[in-house]
């Protein structure tokens, strides 16, 4: 466990699912502590420990809120060393040229629903890796293999990023 | 009368006991300074009891330097007298350049200029050029004496605020109003927002969730903000307003109206006549005000040159005529910042009204009407801003352990990247303090320097964004482009202030600045500026109790002379000699009278008037008058 892990600088327990509540009052508890505010009037020293302190807890909070870096942090997975399906790649290919030609023939509702089944896709595995993440945060073993799971996490973070760009593409130009 | 305080005597006295951090509400139309004292925030009046301290500041004729003759209360009063010399409204020009400035530049009565070196504006009085950061400086050193005198304290003591700022203020505007508070004496330990400030007063910050609109209707200025309150942490989602658009236009509805019968009655323009219009407006102002508590009300108003005797009963059903359609413009704002924020009307939980114009009726009602539930207004609507920074002053203090005023940067920080775009580092609405590491590399083979340009802004090109600042690291081992690692940290302190280190990875060489922006006024400026008052001390000591007791005798002389006729015909034989005596000695002052020479006059004088306002007394309520004074009297 890295020393500056997320679960436990907002001392909360390793475990996948966390509730949006839970997280905020920890960062709130934590931040009652650790808050630059807590320290306007103690020395330099000690305040800017306290600035770096909150700063980290921020970021911790931000990357536990975020499932698929929980999920990373869990199963210990990271993109860049995992690869995805071969049918998968092929999968994205013809999306690609679909949403493409949707796109250029002028076909709203077809582009609306292929963006739909790529939130889709992205959030089937997503559970599948929640599951996963869970199962091993509370001891149990996983029936999915690590080469899988590899490839389900680099397809899942492929799949928002693709929706992410999309959205941000398709949003009115000013 | 406000005692003038002066620079530089900080350090020359034996340190004085730690005062309470103070909470300014600097504002456009007044500011107000509260503590937070014996577990509650508390505000601080003046000797009469009055919150509110005008931000409205006059400088002396002959001014060698940027020493103010009055502030407060006493500028306001002297500046139909000295029109071209008093300031009001500073905050519209602070941390702005000509350019942001535009179309206001014609709203002013005094002129602007911008110095070479910088663009910041500078107020031109004649020889006297300031700068906005000046003069909010001595509106908020006039805020630390009122607290030092309320406090019972030395003002030496009170050297830490926290200070309120609108929250559409920009990063120059911030930085600006921190060089005021640094030329002031004050050490701003933090800026809050003013509706974040006032859901603090009210105790949302309690609240899990909610969604907040804070309704600012002030003296010149409507603003409207949208607040998110999530887990503690409020997120501004969006603002509106008219920087033009406040009670004192109810005043002007008033005042036209009357003015416009005035004229078809008696063939008077009182509009065109200066003395006669500040009149009116005051007049018209008071009938505001009681017209907040009272059904109807009376307009009076006499000119005895053109034997002008007005009198007009209105009500407010007439008054909510007149505004009728100022009030529905704060309400098209209201609506185009909830459009923004992609809220509903119903979707708010919580209204907060905020400014003194909130009193009105009309304007209570009418946004009850617009959310359909009634607004925040159980505090003094004038204290609210100034009692959320004084409870923000409670918790840097350590008086206030359980609440927290969590924040986020409301702009993007990034760096600019060899192709002119940006690469955002930290993302708005981030919360603070908060770090982001990113990775650069040369991209020239033997490259042994990078340039940053650090950016704020949401554009994707560099040059639509606001730059912040610029640094380099020098000495990175000659390599092939590409191969250097440098590793940049940005941490975004609770402040706002910004910190980047940058560091090679593979030699170890580092670099790092804070970011101080490059608008408004450089260190060296401030230091010129502390050195400068420091060296005037004494002599703007003497100067300013000159000015301020010679206006106080201009404005009983002025009311002397508008009564000189009566006095003549309605004093005993004595009386008269003595006031008339009295009257030429004032007006024999010149540049080599004492301060104390004056001062004599000045006693000699108001008691000289005395029997002519006593004369003048019958015509007035004596009820309202029993404790104003003489000059007070003479005036009305």
């Amino acid at each position: 466990m890295p020393a500056d892990d997320p679960f436990r600088l907002l001392e909360l327990p390793r475990r996948y699912s966390l509730t949006d509540g839970e997280m905020s009052a920890a960062l709130r508890k934590a931040g009652m502590a650790w808050h630059p505010d807590r320290f306007a009037l103690a020395s330099a020293e000690e305040r800017d420990h306290a600035e770096q302190r909150m700063a980290d807890l921020n970021e911790a909070f931000e990357q536990l809120a975020d499932p698929l870096h929980r999920i990373a942090l869990l199963l210990e997975l990271d993109a860049k060393n995992s690869t995805a399906s071969p049918a998968f790649l092929m999968e994205m290919m013809e999306f690609r040229e679909d949403l493409a030609s949707a796109q250029d023939a002028g076909q709203n509702d077809k582009v609306i629903s292929l963006l739909q089944q790529l939130g889709e896709d992205y959030q089937v595995r997503l559970d599948r890796l929640g599951e996963a993440a869970e199962s091993v945060s509370q001891g149990q073993s996983t029936n999915a293999t690590r080469e899988s799971l590899g490839a389900l996490f680099t397809e899942a973070t492929y799949l928002r990023q693709s929706r992410e760009e999309l959205a941000r593409q398709s949003r009115p130009t000013p | 009368m406000i005692e003038l305080p002066i620079y530089g005597q900080d350090n020359t006295l034996p340190a004085a006991e730690e005062g309470p951090i103070l909470g300014i509400d600097l504002g456009t139309t007044h500011s107000l300074v509260a503590v937070f004292q014996h577990g509650r925030p508390r505000v601080l009046t003046d000797e009469q009891g009055d919150p509110l301290l005008p931000s409205v500041v006059a400088y002396p004729e002959q001014a060698s330097h940027n020493q103010p003759s009055a502030v407060g209360r006493e500028a306001r009063e002297q500046a139909s007298t000295n029109p071209t010399r008093t300031i009001h409204s500073v905050k519209r020009l602070i941390g702005r350049s000509l350019k942001d400035l535009g179309h206001e530049l014609a709203t002013l009565p005094y002129q602007l200029a911008s110095a070479e070196d910088n663009d910041g504006v500078r107020i031109v009085l004649g020889d006297l050029h300031l700068t906005a950061e000046e003069v909010s400086s001595h509106i908020l050193t006039a805020c630390r004496e009122r607290a030092a005198a309320a406090l019972k304290m030395a003002p030496q003591s009170l050297q830490r605020a926290v200070i309120t700022v609108p929250a559409y203020f920009d990063d120059a505007q911030r930085q600006a109003t921190r060089t005021a508070a640094r030329l002031a004496g004050l050490e701003v330990l933090r800026l809050v927002g003013e509706p974040t400030a006032a859901a603090l007063a009210y105790g949302l910050d309690k609240r899990e969730q909610a969604k907040i609109v804070v309704y600012d209707l002030g003296g010149g200025t409507f603003d409207i903000s949208v607040l998110e309150l999530a887990d503690g942490v409020f997120r501004v989602l969006s603002t509106a307003g008219d920087t033009h658009l406040g009670g004192d236009d109810f005043d002007r509805v008033i005042m036209v109206d009357c003015a416009e019968e005035i004229r078809r009655l008696h063939g008077f323009d009182a509009l065109a006549d200066p003395e006669s219009r500040t009149k009116l407006r005051q007049i018209a102002e008071q009938v505001k005000k009681t017209l907040s508590v009272q059904e109807e009300t009376e307009f009076r108003f006499s000119h005895a040159a053109s034997e002008t005797e007005y009198q007009r009963k209105i009500d407010w059903r007439m008054f909510q005529r007149w505004i009728a359609p100022l009030v529905q413009r704060t309400l098209d704002h209201t609506a185009l910042a909830l459009k923004d924020a992609g809220l509903r009307p119903e979707d708010i939980d919580e209204v907060v009204l905020v400014g003194g114009s909130t009193r009105v009726p009309l304007v209570k009602a009418a946004v009850a009407q617009f959310f359909g539930r009634p607004a925040h207004d159980e505090l003094d609507p004038d204290q609210v801003v100034a009692l959320g920074a004084a409870i923000q002053a409670g918790i840097l203090g350590g008086a206030v352990r359980d609440a927290l005023l969590l924040d986020v940067t409301p702009l993007s920080l990034g760096i600019v990247t060899a192709d002119g775009t940006v690469s955002r580092v930290i993302e708005r609405n981030a919360s603070i303090p908060a770090q982001a590491k990113e990775g650069f590399t040369t991209y020239v083979d033997g490259q042994t320097a990078i340039k940053f340009t650090v950016v704020q802004g949401e554009r994707e090109m560099a040059a639509d964004n606001r730059t912040l600042g610029e640094f380099e690291l020098r000495g990175i081992p000659s390599m092939p482009a590409g191969l250097p690692q440098v590793a940049v940290q940005f941490l975004l302190d609770a402040n706002g202030m910004l910190q980047v280190k940058a560091k090679e990875q593979s030699s170890g060489i580092e670099a790092k600045i804070e970011i101080a922006p490059k608008h408004g006024l450089t260190d060296e400026q401030v230091e010129t500026m502390l050195q400068e008052a420091w060296d005037h001390a004494d002599q703007d000591l003497e100067l300013r109790r000159r000015a301020e007791v010679k206006s106080r005798l201009d404005q009983v002389m002025i009311a002397v002379t508008k009564h000189l006729e009566q006095a003549k015909t309605s004093l005993g034989e004595s009386e008269w000699q003595r006031l008339q005596e009295a009257y030429e000695d004032a007006q024999a002052i010149d540049e080599q009278t004492t301060v104390e020479g004056i001062r004599g006059r000045l006693d000699e004088l108001e008691q000289a008037a005395n029997p002519l306002a006593q004369l003048l007394m019958n015509d007035v309520a004596m009820e309202a008058v029993r404790d104003q004074k003489v000059s007070d009297l003479l005036d009305k």
